[in-house]
């Protein structure tokens, strides 16, 4: 596979996604790579229901995500991954998945987290992962919208 | 391309702040408001300000036969460089956002493109929860 973009947007595919990352990824596939979205039925229909005309949207939990990434059959399809958090990112970089950069759009707030940008919040657990991801060379931009300025999260946390 | 929205009251400066939430800022965008007791003079000089008779302009007005659009469609049927459509959504202003961006994109075809685009701004949840993955892997 080719990979277009990474994405960590844990509301998936909404607005932006949907008509400014989708067309800028200009990939015929988006994956959905998240053992917990898999695992969630209403979330899983409802971003199947909302995938962009034209581009293809699964699915998938990370092992499979691997799997899919290796299958020869799939070598020239271009791909958009998207994410919800940068532990499930690792874990494919972990697996042997080449990303090089990822784009982190959308992490919201929960308890115990820590809001960063209007976008974006992390914990100590975001933290660690996002460093290591650092140290193994992967660009981490944060950038809601493709027009705005890329804002490294290391500068962030 | 210059887009122009035309709407009773507010509607216009919200539906492009609520756009630029989504897509981000843009550029070349004029909003016109319809005021209560504003006359036709008043609303045609509004349009007049912001024509530029040279560029190609696409005036989106809300509803159809309303007064925005009754005044666009005046000025549409006599300058050659300017469309009106009527009908204006969120929907339709981000697919007029991400076309404009479309490289040599006309006028005229970026508002066919609206137009035949325009039965997918409406959807319904329950008519396509049967929906399944596209295609498996």
């Amino acid at each position: 596979m080719i990979i277009k973009l990474c994405r960590i947007d844990d509301r998936l595919i909404h607005g932006q996604v949907a008509t400014v990352w989708a067309k800028a990824a200009n990939a015929g596939r988006i994956i959905v790579c998240s053992d917990e979205v898999m695992n969630d039925t209403i979330r899983k229909t409802l971003v199947l229901q909302v995938a962009p005309p034209g581009i293809k949207v699964n699915v998938v939990d990370i092992e499979k995500a691997i799997r899919v990434y290796n299958n020869p059959k799939y070598a020239r399809d271009t791909v958009f991954f998207l994410f919800t958090c940068p532990q499930d990112v690792l874990r494919m970089i972990e697996g042997g998945i080449p990303i090089k950069s990822v784009n982190i759009g959308g992490m919201s707030f929960k308890d115990g987290k820590k809001q960063i940008t209007k976008a974006v919040s992390v914990d100590d657990s975001d933290k660690e992962t996002f460093r290591k991801l650092d140290e193994l060379g992967v660009e981490l931009e944060i950038r809601p919208v493709v027009n705005d300025v890329k804002v490294n999260i290391m500068d962030k946390i | 391309m210059k887009i122009i929205l035309a709407s009773h009251g507010q509607l216009a400066k919200e539906l492009i702040n609520s756009a630029e939430m989504i897509c981000g800022k843009q550029e070349e965008v004029s909003i016109i408001e319809f005021i209560p007791g504003e006359d036709l003079c008043k609303l045609k000089q509004k349009f007049s300000e912001c024509m530029d008779d040279s560029a190609e302009s696409l005036i989106i007005t809300d509803v159809f036969g309303g007064t925005p659009y009754n005044v666009a469609a005046g000025i549409a049927l006599q300058n050659e460089h300017c469309l009106t459509i009527a009908g204006a959504s969120l929907p339709m202003l981000l697919d007029v956002f991400m076309l404009r961006c479309e490289e040599n994109i006309s006028i005229q075809e970026l508002a066919n493109r609206i137009l035949s685009n325009s039965t997918q701004y409406v959807r319904s949840c329950q008519e396509l929860s049967y929906l399944s993955e596209s295609e498996e892997l």
